[in-house]
Formats: C-alpha cells, sequence, structure tokens
C-alpha cells in the first residue's frame, strides 16, 4: 500500500494509541542494520513522481467547475473518503482538490514539490525540504486528507506563535473543504482546550501536546485499557467530560528534527507545586550555599561531560563540616551525609553550572528558563528538586513553593504512540539513521523547486569575542548601508546584548530578538525584511521564522546573514543559513568565530591545539552532536529499563 | 553521585502502599558477622536475600504506609546508609517480580500474562543454553519425606556421626590393605560391557538415595521439599532435589550438613560395599560390590565434591564462607577488578568487603572458569567420539555458549554499551593490546624448533666373517678386539673330508687326461672325453674353494668382534656360519624410528641433528645419512620399544616378534662424531637424537598439532 492511514475510534475514553512494547535485540538488530542498508531514497520519490500528473489531470478537471459544483465536489469527495479509507486514487483525487481550493481561496496553488512533500507525509516519511520551501502549505495537504477521511490530526509546530500563524493562514482553504481548525496556544483554558482537541485538525506546540497529555494521563490514574477505562467510565471513577484529547491519531511535525531529537534529551515534567515541605526549608538552602562558599572547580569538585561531581576532598570537607555542627549542638545533623552531599551537589550545579542569561534570565523577580534549543523565554517552566529555589535565594528573587513531579514523559516516548506520525525539516539528513532507528520513520528528500541563490561568504576568525563584536559592527554598518537588511545571530541572550551595546554606537535604531525582548517578535521579524533594517537575534530566529523582503532588498541582494559563532549542531547552524535566499530569493552568509566561542569546551587535551579555528570549532560541533546523540540514545535505554522495572507502578508516567 | 538521591520516577511509585504477602516469612542469617535477612516465599520455594538496610524497607511493607512515608522513615532512621530512591524502586521492583507483593492497586491482567510469558520464554532460553543439563520435575516426595523422616531423624545426631566416621574409617583401611586387588586394572573392570550394564541398574538407586540425603536433612532444618526430578547431564539422567528451602536455615552448619548429605550418604555406601567386596566370593554380588563402590565413592568425590562445578561441593563452600552466590560474586569481583584497575573506572564498586576475600574469589572465578573450559572440551571430545554428529553438534553448541557468545557479549558491550562509557578506548585498548599479543606471540615471534627422538648404535652390513666350509674349529689366530688387515688369517677349520675330496677329484682328472690320449684317432669319443673333462675340473675348483674356506680370513681391515665370545676350539661349524665380526669404526651409525607426522619436516626442514648420550649433557653436531623412502612397522632393536624405555609402542597383538603399533620411517644419523670424540659407545645402546628446525612461531605448530589429534580421535 502506497498511502495507508487506518481510522480508530475517535474519543477520549478508547484513546487510541499505539502500545509500544520494548524492541527485542532482533528488532535493534534489524532497525540497526536496515538504518545502514536501504533502497535509495530515489526510487519512492520516483514512485511519487508517478502520481504527479494523475493530480494534475484531476486539477484540470476541476479549474472548470463553478464555486457551487466545487463545494459538491468536496461534499462527495469527503463522503468518498469516509467510505473508502485512504488508497492511492483518493489521495490523488483530494490533492488535486485541496490545491485547487488553496488556488482559489489563498491564490497560491501547491507547487509540484509541495505534492511531492504531502504525498511523502501520507506515507509517514521524514520529509526533507529545503529551508523556505513552504512546508505550511505542504501541511495542508496531508491534513486535510486524513481530517477528511474522519483521522483527527494534529499539526505540531516549534511555538505558539508559529501554530496560530499557520493555523489562520490556512484557515481558508481548511473552511472551504468542511474542515473544523483550531490551535492550541500557552494561555488558553482546558475548555479551550479540549474544543481545539476536539477539532479535526488542530495546531499545537509538542509542549503543549504532551503537557496536555500527561494531565489526561493523571485523569487516568491507574486505567490503563480502553476497556478498564469504559468500566471505569460506568462505574464513574473516570469523569470523561474533563478529558482533553481523544487519542494519538495522526501527527505531521513541523520541524521535527529539532522536535524529535534535540528536544527529546529533556524529559517533560508535569509538576505542581508541593504542599508539605520537600525537607528543603529556607535554612537549609542558606546552609547548603555556606557550605559551598569555598568550593574550588578541580579541588572540591570537578565538571566532565556536563556532569558536575563532588571530589574525594569535597566531600571530606563536608563530613568534616557535619562533625563540627555536630560538635557544637551535641546532636545529631539533621541531615544525612547522602542527603548533604546532595544539597551541596545542588548548590554548586546552581553556582556553576546553570549560566544566567544563557540558560535562565531573571525578570520582574522570576527566575525564567530559556529553551536552549530556541531560545525563548519558557513560561511556567521550573526547575526541580529545590534547583529553583536555590537560583531564587542566589538571585534575590521572590521565593516559590518547591513542586513536585506528577508525571513525566519524554518526547521519545510521546510521538511514538502515534498511530501515524509523519515529519518535515530542512535539516533532517545527518540523523536519518537516529531517526529510522529511535522513530522507525523513513526519510526521503524533497527537492527544491528551484535553484538556491544563497552566496556562502567566508568565515573570519577573531582571537577575542572584543575584536569580534567590533567587526561585526562595522561588517552590519557597511551592509545596511548597501541598503541589504542584515540579520546577525548569536549564540545565547548575553552575546546579543554585548552586541547590541557596541552596535548602538554605529547603528542606532537596531532590532534585538532573544529570551529576554521576544514581546514584539512578529512585529522585529516584519521589520527585518526592510531595506537596511537591522536585526540581532539568538536561534530564536531559527526555526519558522520567515523574513519576508521588501522589494528594493530583494533587488540589491537580499538578506545578509552575520553568523557570530557555531551552534550545537551542524543542523542548527543550516537553519540560521536558511534564513536568508528563501523560495528564489537573493541572499547571503557569513561568519564570524572567536577563540572565547563556549563549543570550544567540548574539546579535551590535544584537540585544543590542533588547526585553524573553524577547523576547531567544527570538530567540537562534531564531538558535541555526538554526545548528544549519545544521551539520547541512553536515555531511551533507561527509558524501556525504567518502563520494564516500574511494571509494577501501574502508572505510564 | 550524590545526585541520584532522588529518582526521576518516584512519581510514580511514591503514593503505593504495597504489603507482603501472607506466605512470606523473613529469617535472619549471620554472613561473615554482617546480619541479613532472607525472605522465603512459601509458595514458590524461593528464596530471597537481603541487608539490614532493605529489610527496614521490607520490614515496613504493611501495607498501609505509602512508599514516600517509608522512604522517609528509613531515612531517617539509618542516616547515612540510607537507600536512594532508585535503590529503593529497584527493590520493591525484586519483590514485585517475585511475586511476594500485594494490596496496591488493581490485578494488571497484562502485566501478569507478559511477565508469565517471559518466565516461560526464560525457560526454554535456559534450555537452549545449556541443553546438557535439561531440568525435569517428576514428583513432590514431601509426603514420602514426611512419612520416613521419623526413622531418619535418630541418624542425624552425633551418634549417628560416630557411627559414619567409624564405618568410612574401617572401610579406608580395609581399601588400603586391599589396593592391590581393588586397583589391579581398575578401567578395564569399570568399563568392561558387563559392568557397564551392572553400573546402570546400580546407579540411579544410589543417586534416589543421595538426593533423598539431601530431602531428610532439609526436612531437618524445618524446609520442606516439593520437587524432585531427573536432569539430563550429558544425555545421562540424573536426579536432583530442589532444597531450596534449607536456605531459610540460619544455621549455617545445618546448611552445610544439606548440602554435603549427599555425598555423605552416599560414601557410607561405598564403605558398606568395601566390607561387602572384601567377604564375597568372587561373583556377581562381588562385582556389584564394586560397582556400588566406583560410583558411590570414586564418582561422587569427583563430580559433587568438586566445588569447582556448581554441585553439592559448591554450596557447601559456599555455605562456610559465608558467602552465598559465591561464583556469581566471584565473576563480579574479577569483572570489577578489570574495571578499576585496567580500565581506569572509579564509579564500580567491589562485591568483596576485604582484600583477602577478593583474592579467593578472583581465585576462584579463574581456576573454575578454566575446570569448566577443561570439563567442556573434555565432554565434547567423548560424545563426539561416540556419537559423530550429535557430538559435533553440541561441542560447537557448547563451545560457542561457553566461548563465543560471551566474546559477543564483550564486543558488544564494547561497541555499543554504556557499562564502559568514558573507559571504551582503555577498554579497546586493552582488549586489542591483549589479541594482538597472544596473536602475534603465536604467528610471529619465532621459537626454537626441535624435536628430539631416540636412537640406537647399531652397525652396518655385511662385517660378520663366515665360515667358507662346514668343518671343526682347529685354531683361533686371533683374540676379541684385535685389529686385523684383510686378508689376515683368523682361524682355522679341520676338513679332512674335503682334502680327500680335492684328492680324488684330482685322481678323475688325470684318468680324465689320460683317456683323452688314449682316444686320439677317434674325433667323437675324443668331444665326450673333452666335455666329461671339462665336468671334473669344474667340480675340482669348487672342492678347492671349499678346501680354501677352511682357512677364515678377515674380509676387511678392522676391528676383531666377537658379540657371542669365541666359539671353542673343536666345535663343528656349519659353512657360512657366523664366526665374528670385523668392524671399522666408519660402519656404526645410529638408527631411529620416526613418526609418519614427522617425516615431511624432517625431510624438507633440518637445520641441524645433535646428539646426546643419556646421563651426559655434551652434544655432538652431526649429519643425517638418511631416511627410508617407506615407512615400516619393523623396530631394529627392543632399545626403541616403550618396553626397553624407548618410545615406541609396541602393537599388542603381536607378541612374538617387534612389531611397532604405528607406521615408522626408519632414520640413520652418522655416530662418527661420537667416535672422534672418543666416548665410548657400545652397539644397541641409547642415543638421543635431537632434530633442530628453523624457528617458526608456534601459533602453526600447535594449530598443526591440534587437527592431527582432533582428527585422529574419529579414525577408525
Amino acid at each position: 500500500m502506497l498511502f495507508a492511514l487506518q481510522r480508530y475510534p475517535v474519543n477520549g475514553v478508547d484513546r487510541p494509541e499505539k502500545v509500544v512494547q520494548p524492541p527485542s535485540w532482533l528488532d535493534q538488530l534489524w532497525a540497526w542494520g536496515t538504518a545502514h542498508a536501504h533502497l535509495p531514497s530515489a526510487l519512492p520519490l520516483f514512485a511519487l513522481k508517478m502520481l504527479l500528473p494523475f493530480i494534475h489531470y484531476y486539477g484540470k478537471k476541476l479549474q472548470r467547475l463553478s464555486d457551487a459544483a466545487l463545494n459538491q465536489h468536496i461534499q462527495d469527495q469527503r463522503q468518498q473518503l469516509l467510505k473508502t479509507g485512504v488508497n492511492v486514487v483518493n489521495v490523488v483525487r483530494n490533492f488535486a482538490l485541496i490545491r485547487e481550493v488553496a488556488r482559489r481561496e489563498l491564490q497560491m496553488p501547491h507547487r509540484d514539490v509541495q505534492l511531492l512533500g504531502g504525498m511523502s507525509l501520507m506515507r509517514g516519511c521524514m520529509t526533507e525540504m529545503q529551508t523556505g520551501e513552504g512546508k505550511t502549505l505542504t501541511a495542508t495537504l496531508a491534513a486535510a486528507t486524513a481530517a477528511m477521511a474522519g483521522v483527527p490530526v494534529h499539526v505540531v509546530t516549534v511555538n505558539d506563535y508559529l501554530s496560530k500563524r499557520d493555523a489562520e493562514l490556512m484557515l481558508p482553504i481548511y473552511e472551504r473543504l468542511g474542515l473544523n481548525v483550531r490551535f492550541v496556544v500557552h494561555d488558553m483554558s482546558s475548555a479551550e482546550r479540549r474544543q481545539a482537541y476536539g477539532a479535526d485538525i488542530t495546531y499545537c506546540t509538542s509542549k503543549e501536546l504532551v503537557f496536555d497529555y500527561l494531565r489526561d494521563m493523571k485523569r487516568f490514574d491507574n486505567v490503563r485499557s480502553p476497556l478498564q477505562a469504559h468500566a471505569a467510565n460506568l462505574q464513574r471513577r473516570l469523569s470523561t467530560r474533563l478529558l482533553l484529547m481523544r487519542g494519538l491519531h495522526f501527527a505531521i511535525i513541523d520541524e521535527a528534527d529539532s522536535v524529535l531529537l534535540d528536544e527529546a534529551r529533556t524529559p517533560l515534567i508535569l509538576s505542581a507545586e508541593d504542599d508539605g515541605d520537600d525537607g528543603l526549608d529556607l535554612s537549609l538552602i542558606h546552609a547548603s550555599l555556606r557550605m559551598t562558599k569555598d568550593f574550588k572547580k578541580g579541588e572540591h569538585f570537578d565538571i566532565e561531560k556536563g556532569v558536575l561531581f563532588l571530589t574525594v576532598k569535597g566531600k571530606e570537607v563536608l563530613s568534616n563540616e557535619m562533625l563540627s555542627t555536630q560538635n557544637i549542638t551535641r546532636q545529631r545533623h539533621p541531615l544525612g551525609k547522602a542527603k548533604l552531599e546532595w544539597l551541596a551537589h545542588q548548590a554548586l550545579v546552581a553556582k556553576h553550572q546553570i549560566i544566567k542569561d544563557r540558560h535562565y534570565l531573571v525578570r520582574d523577580d522570576k527566575i525564567l528558563i530559556i529553551d536552549e534549543h530556541n531560545g525563548r523565554v519558557l513560561p511556567d517552566r521550573r526547575w526541580a528538586k529545590g534547583l529553583q529555589q536555590l537560583l531564587e535565594v542566589l538571585e534575590g528573587c521572590k521565593r516559590t513553593a518547591p513542586n513536585v513531579t506528577l508525571a513525566q514523559i519524554t518526547f521519545q516516548r510521546f510521538f511514538r504512540r502515534y498511530q501515524h506520525l509523519a515529519g518535515m525539516t530542512g535539516t533532517a539528513k545527518e540523523v536519518k539513521k537516529e531517526l529510522w532507528q529511535t522513530y522507525g520513520r523513513p526519510f526521503l528528500p524533497v527537492p527544491p523547486h528551484q535553484k538556491n541563490r544563497r552566496q556562502k561568504g567566508r568565515v573570519h576568525s577573531f582571537k577575542d569575542n572584543q575584536t569580534r563584536w567590533q567587526w561585526i559592527a562595522k561588517r552590519a554598518f557597511e551592509k545596511s548601508e548597501e541598503g541589504r537588511p542584515v540579520l546577525i545571530t548569536t549564540v545565547n541572550v548575553n552575546d546579543s546584548e554585548e552586541l547590541s551595546a557596541i552596535l548602538a554606537g554605529h547603528i542606532p535604531h537596531h532590532d534585538v530578538l532573544n529570551a529576554r525582548q521576544d514581546d514584539n517578535e512578529a512585529d522585529v521579524v516584519m521589520r527585518a525584511g526592510n531595506t537596511g533594517a537591522v536585526t540581532i537575534a539568538t536561534s530564536i530566529a531559527g526555526r519558522g521564522t520567515d523574513i519576508k523582503l521588501d522589494d528594493a532588498a530583494k533587488a540589491l541582494g537580499g538578506l545578509h546573514i552575520i553568523a557570530a559563532g557555531l551552534h550545537d549542531a551542524g543542523r542548527i547552524d543550516r537553519q540560521i543559513e536558511g534564513r536568508c535566499a528563501r523560495q528564489g530569493d537573493p541572499g547571503s552568509i557569513e561568519w564570524a568565530i572567536s577563540e572565547e566561542d563556549a563549543i570550544l569546551d567540548e574539546l579535551q587535551g590535544w584537540q585544543q591545539n590542533i588547526g585553524g579555528l573553524y577547523r576547531r570549532q567544527k570538530k567540537a560541533q562534531r564531538l558535541r552532536e555526538k554526545r548528544h546523540a549519545h544521551q539520547r540514545a541512553r536515555m531511551l535505554r533507561a527509558d524501556w529499563k525504567s518502563s520494564e522495572r516500574l511494571g509494577f507502578s501501574g502508572r505510564l508516567e | 553521585m550524590s545526585a541520584s538521591l532522588y529518582s526521576d520516577q518516584w512519581h510514580r511509585v511514591a503514593h503505593l502502599a504495597p504489603r507482603l504477602r501472607k506466605h512470606t516469612s523473613i529469617h535472619r542469617h549471620d554472613y561473615r558477622g554482617a546480619p541479613w535477612y532472607v525472605l522465603f516465599d512459601a509458595l514458590t520455594g524461593q528464596a530471597h536475600r537481603f541487608t539490614p538496610e532493605a529489610y527496614q524497607v521490607i520490614g515496613r511493607l504493611d501495607g498501609s504506609s505509602s512508599l514516600q512515608k517509608i522512604w522517609d522513615d528509613v531515612s531517617y532512621e539509618i542516616g547515612d546508609e540510607m537507600p536512594t530512591q532508585d535503590e529503593l524502586i529497584g527493590l520493591i521492583a525484586k519483590l514485585h517480580h517475585a511475586n511476594v507483593l500485594a494490596g496496591y492497586h488493581d490485578i494488571d491482567i497484562d502485566e501478569l500474562s507478559h511477565r508469565k510469558r517471559q518466565g516461560r520464554l526464560k525457560k526454554i532460553k535456559q534450555v537452549l543454553r545449556s541443553p546438557l543439563g535439561v531440568k525435569i520435575p517428576l514428583v513432590d516426595p514431601d509426603a514420602f519425606v514426611n512419612a520416613t523422616y521419623p526413622y531418619v531423624r535418630p541418624v542425624l545426631s552425633i551418634w549417628g556421626a560416630l557411627i559414619w566416621i567409624t564405618v568410612v574409617s574401617f572401610a579406608v583401611v580395609l581399601a588400603a590393605t586391599h589396593w592391590e586387588a581393588l586397583t589391579d586394572n581398575l578401567a578395564d573392570r569399570v568399563l568392561g560391557l558387563n559392568n557397564l550394564l551392572l553400573m546402570t541398574l546400580v546407579y540411579p538407586v544410589i543417586k534416589v538415595i543421595h538426593e533423598l540425603g539431601h530431602a531428610w536433612t532439609t526436612k531437618d532444618t524445618g524446609g520442606e521439599v516439593h520437587e524432585i526430578g531427573v536432569m539430563f547431564l550429558v544425555f545421562f539422567p540424573v536426579p536432583y532435589v530442589d532444597a531450596s528451602a534449607a536456605a531459610v536455615c540460619p544455621d549455617k552448619k545445618q546448611r552445610m550438613l544439606v548440602g554435603a548429605a549427599g555425598i555423605l550418604v552416599e560414601l557410607f555406601i561405598a564403605a558398606l560395599a568395601m566390607m561387602v567386596w572384601v567377604l564375597a566370593e568372587p561373583g556377581l554380588l562381588r562385582s556389584i560390590m564394586f560397582n556400588i563402590m566406583v560410583i558411590a565413592g570414586i564418582s561422587t568425590l569427583l563430580f559433587n565434591g568438586n566445588p569447582l562445578l556448581r554441585f553439592d561441593a559448591y554450596y557447601v563452600l559456599s555455605d562456610w564462607l559465608e558467602i552465598p552466590n559465591f561464583g556469581q560474586r566471584a565473576n563480579q569481583q574479577l569483572g570489577f577488578l578489570i574495571k578499576r584497575f585496567l580500565l581506569n573506572k572509579r564509579d564500580t564498586t567491589s562485591s568483596a568487603d576485604s582484600s583477602k576475600e577478593s583474592f579467593w574469589l578472583v581465585m576462584y572465578a579463574i581456576i573454575s572458569f578454566v575446570y569448566r573450559m577443561f570439563l567442556m572440551v573434555f565432554i565434547a571430545i567423548f560424545v563426539a567420539t561416540s556419537y559423530f554428529f550429535v557430538g559435533v553438534v553440541l561441542a560447537i553448541w557448547s563451545l560457542y555458549m561457553a566461548l563465543i557468545l560471551p566474546s559477543l557479549k564483550i564486543l558488544k558491550e564494547m561497541v555499543v554499551g554504556t557499562q564502559l562509557e568514558g573507559a571504551k578506548i582503555r577498554a579497546w585498548c586493552w582488549l586489542l593490546g591483549v589479541v594482538f599479543a597472544v596473536a602475534a606471540g603465536l604467528l610471529l615471534m619465532p621459537f626454537p624448533h626441535s624435536s628430539v627422538i631416540h636412537g640406537v648404535v647399531d652397525s652396518r652390513e655385511p662385517t660378520n666373517v663366515r665360515a667358507g666350509a662346514s668343518g671343526e674349529l682347529r685354531h683361533w689366530w686371533v683374540e676379541d678386539g684385535e685389529t686385523v688387515e684383510e686378508g689376515q688369517l683368523m682361524a682355522d677349520l679341520y676338513a679332512p673330508e674335503l682334502t680327500s675330496e680335492v684328492a680324488r677329484l684330482e685322481g678323475q682328472r688325470r684318468e680324465a687326461e689320460f683317456r683323452i690320449q688314449a682316444t686320439v684317432g677317434n674325433p667323437q669319443a675324443i668331444a665326450i672325453e673333452l666335455e666329461n673333462l671339462s665336468l671334473i675340473e669344474n667340480r675340482l675348483a669348487d672342492a678347492q674353494l671349499r678346501a680354501s674356506g677352511t682357512r677364515i680370513v678377515s674380509p676387511r681391515s678392522g676391528q676383531v668382534n666377537f658379540d657371542q665370545g669365541r666359539l671353542h676350539l673343536g666345535q663343528f661349524i656349519q659353512r657360512g656360519q657366523t664366526v665374528g665380526t670385523v668392524t671399522q669404526d666408519s660402519d656404526f651409525r645410529i638408527r631411529s624410528l620416526l613418526l609418519g607426522h614427522l617425516q615431511p619436516q624432517v625431510v624438507n626442514d633440518l637445520q641441524e641433528v645433535k646428539l646426546k648420550l643419556p646421563g651426559q649433557n655434551r652434544e655432538f653436531e652431526s649429519t643425517l645419512l638418511g631416511i627410508s623412502p617407506s615407512a615400516t612397522r619393523e623396530i631394529p632393536s627392543i632399545t626403541l620399544t616403550r618396553q626397553g624405555g624407548g618410545q615406541v609402542a609396541l602393537d599388542p597383538e603381536q607378541t612374538e616378534e617387534l612389531r611397532a603399533y604405528r607406521q615408522h620411517y626408519t632414520l640413520d644419523v652418522n655416530a662418527q662424531p661420537l667416535i672422534d670424540a672418543e666416548v665410548a659407545v657400545a652397539l644397541d645402546s641409547r642415543v638421543y637424537i635431537k632434530l633442530v628446525h628453523t624457528p617458526s612461531p608456534i601459533g602453526y605448530r600447535l594449530w598443526d598439532n591440534i587437527r592431527r589429534n582432533f582428527l585422529s580421535l574419529f579414525e577408525r
């Protein structure tokens, strides 16, 4: 079957979702083998291409229909889909129909590559489309077809802004097709959410999706199977009306590599404020900070590969401390040794590993966590296990109550539960093996519809950050004088603000887009394409940001990007690259890297001194990618293990 | 690491309030002075051992307090040694999988059936993993043990022990006095066909009594025995009994007794059999007793009494040392040492409490591994020689399980495993280093290569001095050992009939000559007479030759040797009889027999030949004279045979003449160096010949040897 989309019962109690069993060693071996040896992706692409003439043939027929006749045709087509399910003929006819609707409603008929992308999504592939090829429009094909066939669709976007924008942008198409489309953003009430998830097509972010899922699971408690759910429902133990979702049917994930891999490293934790005290009151926090005041890196504690640990000496100092307080008070220390070491560890992590303006920022007397992957503030997200409280004391913020975990899940686990899963991204080539091994989704690259006009500039190396900022300021000024819009991307918030301060001397009217200043993101992005505009942004301006150029800027050579430093993964750099020269526009990019870039920490020993700066940074980047991939693999294994071990708990999350 | 005090998964279990099921009981034990707690499940007969810290948790599982509360309480109670949340979850999971927890939520059918499936799968895997040790439970002997226990009870006392000691020591004394009769051709008797039949009859009876010994002693500790069955060890049925209930018993001596009961019972039976054997007349009874002794005495001590195998003695040892799971811990400790010191990993924990314990554990791990390997190869070969196909399959399978699978596991751990995280490069360095070092040592490094064979000094033919005529020995002209020239007179024979025959023939010749003269006119008659004359002359020449044979002369220059002593004067000697030998130094050579497989090597690659006399350290350089082109079974001298202290095995079927069991090539070596060095050598004396080849790596040689030996096993 070229296309197969099974329909499952759509309601909150049945909640169809895949039960994922831990893979046996044979499964693993098979996945590993097929990841390395498979048919060239040109073959399935060719098969899909064979269908294009048919779509055009039907499209021509539909073009001749009047609006009323088209509406009638839509009705028939929907009936047909519901009756016979998703098959090749239906997909071809439906794609032609959606294309025609898009032409009439948005004056944007799908291009061939988008049709290919849409079919690839219907096949459940991880579809790679170059940045700026119009993935939003592509998604409508698969989403609308599935929805018309009675399968609820979740279109997963990178952020709330995009969920809202995409849903609203594509609304005319869906409305014409008679489909109900809604979106979920962070500050919605449960009633609104329930309504949104009840729609045929729901646009939402991965995080909202997961947390809503966890909230539902919380209600299910020990109920594990649909049968038990029905029983519980009859016994009134389960209030189905309060459930938000209707099961995991079909997800189309935008920027799939980011959601499925990069963000998969941190589990998502649903927590509540702890009413009882967790043994971590203010005095203990102060005590832990006092105890670790004189601790030095390398002597009392050490950080290796991102993990902080106490050395033997550090532990000795702690136990001496404990003994001395015992002698003074002539009673047992309220804390055991293990707990004391844990406290000290947390305090050291808060002081040395969590860095202000990179991992968090302080706003309105509150600690706000920055998303490492897209540089945005994560509202309502808090660190667990006292870290939040420790930081609040350190930063002198208002103290909040500690929280307890209610449920947690990783993206790896969550998205595999979907009955059908498809993804789109501009950068998946490097991770196609991992996507196949972890999610079992094949990779399919769709060629761009026209040749890219991006000019890649050279890489400029600098001894320290100061000279780099100076150079960037000068460079940005030159380019902006030429009339070209300039986008400067930095690795973290701090850098962007440092640069902004220097740039203020040359260009007083530039924009800054980072976690601290993201209120008017849409406006900034809109302005960024204007002639002569200069914008400084963190990776917040990465995925999904579509900078529209004005005509003058287009004529002068398009957006010029100066990337200050390499990011954690080559894929993110490629995303930054993808901000310019979109959809056939011209554009250029150049790099400015410095010896002081944090990514060089990844190198150990002799590697620190071998080769030029760019080569070292690239090497460090590769090492970091590898480390993260290892981390994900380890997490997946640990996940399987713990789910096996915790089978007795009766709870899934 | 201190950060893992709290677990990410805690929220999933914190609210649970499990309790222990009613059929479980907890017992306190002391191991090496430290208290341990054993949780016994009366339903399955399984025992689980826990530390006092774990007991703090388990003791609180009453169904009313949640795990969160238990953890808080335990943390407060034991302070520094408090368990981390992960450890607690692990403990609860372990209890859950042991089916001893209840009462925390609805029964999850899926999970239950999943676990059951896994259990069944595990059993199948177990069979596949060790097809040579399949267990089949047969009956529940509890009723029988209960009924008979009162009769056995009195024996399990100090009096029983005294009786045992008396009987066994008496039997040992008896065995010592009848040692000769007992051991005379033991192998023949043990493996004779009749005996095998008897053994199969006696064997099950003895083993059942053995197992009952375990059962009764288990009963004595207060446990119950619910499973007795048959285990197929290398296809041979062996009864076994499930005495795991004994693990509950807190007294180590009693536990040891349970383990040792089988051996004790069998030894006792063997002792009784010994006594009967001594008294009985040769016959069926006596041979049955002999078999009982062999099975109950020797085989028991070899198998059950060997702590390197996981049979009775292993459990006794483990109880005695108070180290449960001795073998497992030994392996763990070895792994720990490798990780800690070779791979320099810091986050591993030793499973030994002291360095002494560690030493014993590691020693045990290594020795038992080597022993098991040895046993495995032995069993595989043993089976393979009897049933070729099955045996080869089994051998390959056991080789796979014992060597290849662990290697694959190590490899997998090295490639994708997480345990070695951070030390992988080091681990690879070590692994490749060791593999390369061994490979280089075996395949690249040349080692001196030589083989030593035995040879005898012998002398070349023909050097015999033979009598040219028959006659009476009249005079010796030479002494033994005298040097003679060629043609020198050695002895005279007295043979008067020869002289008279010569004279007679001379007379006849004259007569014939006269006749020729007389018939001068008649040419036809002359021709006849001439013919007659030549006939007579021929006879005369022959007779003269024989007559000259009475003078025995030396055929060559050399030394006179009378091996059998000089013949006595006046003795009659047949024509052609050897009267002595004349030898030259150059006649001596060293003759040896070369095994077939060594021949090509000697022919193709012989660097030097060295000679050595027994009892002397001097080596003499020599040369090879030649190798016979074909192999033979003939042996030149008894010195070379096993009976004569040599290496060549005699063919047992041919007792009359010297015939070798295997084919050999004859090899001759120059003895001149020995003579030049003026070493006293006698004919037929032994010389060691060292055949030196080009130095070559030892690996190829080993491979050749193994291949040859392996193939020779299947030669029919």
